[in-house]
């Protein structure tokens, strides 16, 4: 394997990091901005100021334990989402998974997942997200998500599968109407 | 002839999920449901109206099982507050959703669709709000979905996983001056060290005796802290009054993923601190003195919270350096406890009450504390910035403790008070 496909790199963000600082500065959250870019670029500036400036969209945080805790907003979400990353978590609390997945977030629960990684390091995911392969030779096999889930992620999560749908269901219309017509 | 092997039984929630998803569902399995309810409060207001506009649809799928009140922002202090009220109240007349409960109309959407009759036992619930699992007091399911509440609105189903449920046997009685709330604090801790299981959802579902002597109120408020367990929520099972409550119960020999017992009768009346000590006995903060009380919120906001409150304070006033605020989490709380005096003897204490809903819980708009102050509260956090100054600290405790503590103008315990 080449390392040509080696393209996205890891970045590592530690236990316990929470919506409402670890993520995102609760100031975003508070005034209950839906600036997109803004919030973007202040992605986990609290623990690491430099880390959004450097992250590029398909890149890898890899979080250990209890990822996205406490009362998870919004506004981090939108952050996460906005930067196209990929989470590769320990764990994460339910309710702060299923928002994510519905937000479309690429989301995989991988346990041990901090000790193999070098933060920086540049890493391969199958298309699936099943095997992770790192430049210094460790493998991750995160938990592969249930496919009903994967498929609303890789549709762009929830806001993006009604869009689809309400075009779906106007298009119905149309046509009944149009039946209407000739009958 | 071989026996036919009998399935295993189902938990409340597997049957609870099983009949709305169309399908058989157990533990762990991700199906589509269709809601028999779906609750929204207005701190949506700006998200569905942007989703909504944006997707221009021209009708909901069934706007008679939606569900909406007005309660985090009650009392408008803000151009950006009062223009979401606008717009809520604008989709609901364009969808044509009746069960909308406007400003002093109603109150806290967590509670008010139980006062409505809005969710019946057995049902299956939406949530928009984390806390809407309070619905699990009377035997429904809720389970909370932030901001993709629009979904299940616009589509009529969305996606749940079924929860894994743990068994949580209260036993005893409680000691004299311990409430609820405390009981709830207790099995916060006594699950804090347990590992739950990854890849799926869990629910606690609480019996015994224990249990089966809480009033609804007190059934809330167990249900509520589920979500500081790492669970999602809880259940009871129905009142044994609700006709069809068997239907609604866990089978004998249901798959619980675990078994749990907690003797009430060892609970002592505690605090959560802000300082990451977590929840201690009352008499282990030493009398930390304190600028405000709060008493409200669909943690501990309840008719039995303001009586508890009414009963420490009757005939007595507030410390001077205090400020007390009382938020009934209804309409129809306020006007039982207006009927039966207890506004009065709250209000002679030197309370000031605030209308119906979330109160100061809800990011303190109202009720904020000044710099370096200290709040003792009945509310569901005390995250830092939840009263507003991240300076300030709060700490957390039952109606009785918070009375006394305003009476003293120190945190002490409504036994140490009197």
């Amino acid at each position: 394997m080449s390392d040509s496909t080696m393209d996205r790199r890891a970045w590592l963000v530690g236990d316990d990091v929470d919506g409402d600082t670890g993520i995102l500065p609760l100031r975003f959250t508070a005034a209950r901005s839906l600036d997109r870019a803004e919030l973007r670029a202040h992605l986990f500036s609290t623990l690491r100021p430099d880390l959004s400036s450097r992250i590029q969209s398909g890149d890898v945080i890899v979080a250990g334990e209890n990822f996205a805790c406490g009362r998870l907003h919004a506004q981090p979400i939108m952050a996460l989402r906005e930067s196209g990353v990929v989470i590769v978590a320990a764990s994460v609390p339910y309710l702060a998974y299923r928002r994510m997945i519905d937000a479309g977030v690429h989301l995989l629960i991988c346990p041990d997942s901090t000790s193999a990684v070098t933060d920086g390091e540049r890493v391969r995911m199958s298309e699936d997200g099943s095997l992770l392969t790192t430049e210094s030779g460790a493998s991750l096999r995160p938990h592969a998500l249930p496919l009903a889930l994967r498929r609303l992620v890789d549709a762009g999560g929830f806001e993006a599968a009604l869009a689809r749908e309400v075009v779906a269901r106007k298009g119905h219309m149309r046509l009944d109407q149009s039946e209407g017509l000739l009958a | 002839m071989t026996a036919v092997p009998h399935p295993a039984g189902l938990t409340l929630s597997e049957k609870v999920f099983s009949r709305a998803a169309g399908v058989p569902a157990t533990a762990g399995a991700v199906v589509d449901v269709r809601p028999d309810l779906i609750t929204v409060h207005d701190g949506y207001a700006a998200m569905l109206w942007q989703q909504f506009n944006a997707l221009d649809f021209p009708s909901l799928d069934d706007p008679e099982r939606i569900f909406v009140a007005i309660d985090h922002e009650v009392h408008y202090t803000t151009d950006d507050t009062a223009r979401a009220g606008t717009q809520l109240r604008e989709l609901c007349r364009r969808y044509g959703i009746s069960q909308f409960y406007d400003v002093g109309r109603g109150g806290n959407a967590n509670v008010l669709p139980v006062e409505t009759g809005a969710v019946k036992a057995g049902d299956f619930v939406f949530a928009s709000d984390v806390n809407g699992v309070n619905l699990g007091a009377i035997g429904a399911v809720a389970v909370p979905i932030g901001a993709a509440i629009s979904a299940p609105m616009i589509l009529g189903e969305w996606w749940a996983q079924v929860p894994h449920t743990i068994r949580v046997e209260l036993s005893g009685t409680p000691r004299a001056g311990v409430h609820s709330r405390d009981i709830a604090s207790h099995i916060v801790t006594a699950l804090a060290d347990i590992a739950l299981p990854t890849g799926g959802p869990v629910t606690l579902e609480f019996h015994g005796e224990y249990a089966a002597s809480l009033h609804i109120d007190g059934r809330m408020t167990l249900c509520h802290f589920a979500m500081h367990t790492g669970a999602f929520g809880a259940v009871f099972e129905p009142f044994p009054t609700h006709s069809g409550a068997k239907a609604v119960a866990s089978d004998p020999d249901a798959a619980f993923w675990m078994r749990l017992s907690i003797d009430t009768s060892e609970v002592v009346a505690s605090v959560k601190t802000p300082d990451g000590r977590g929840v201690v006995p009352v008499d282990a903060v030493g009398a930390t003195p304190i600028q405000q009380a709060v008493i409200g919120s669909c943690a501990s906001g309840f008719y039995a919270d303001l009586a508890l409150a009414a009963s420490v304070l009757r005939g007595r006033r507030v410390h001077p350096d205090v400020r007390l605020i009382v938020t009934p989490v209804t309409r129809a709380v306020h006007d039982r406890c207006e009927r039966e005096g207890i506004v009065a003897d709250l209000r002679a204490a030197g309370a000031i009450f605030l209308e119906a809903g979330c109160g100061p819980c809800a990011g303190g708009r109202v009720g904020a504390l000044g710099p370096g102050e200290v709040s003792i509260a009945t509310v569901s956090d005390n995250a830092t910035g939840r009263f507003q100054s991240a300076g300030a600290a709060i700490y957390l405790g039952s109606a009785a403790t918070v009375a006394a503590s305003a009476i003293a103008g120190a945190i002490v315990s409504a036994e140490e008070e009197r």
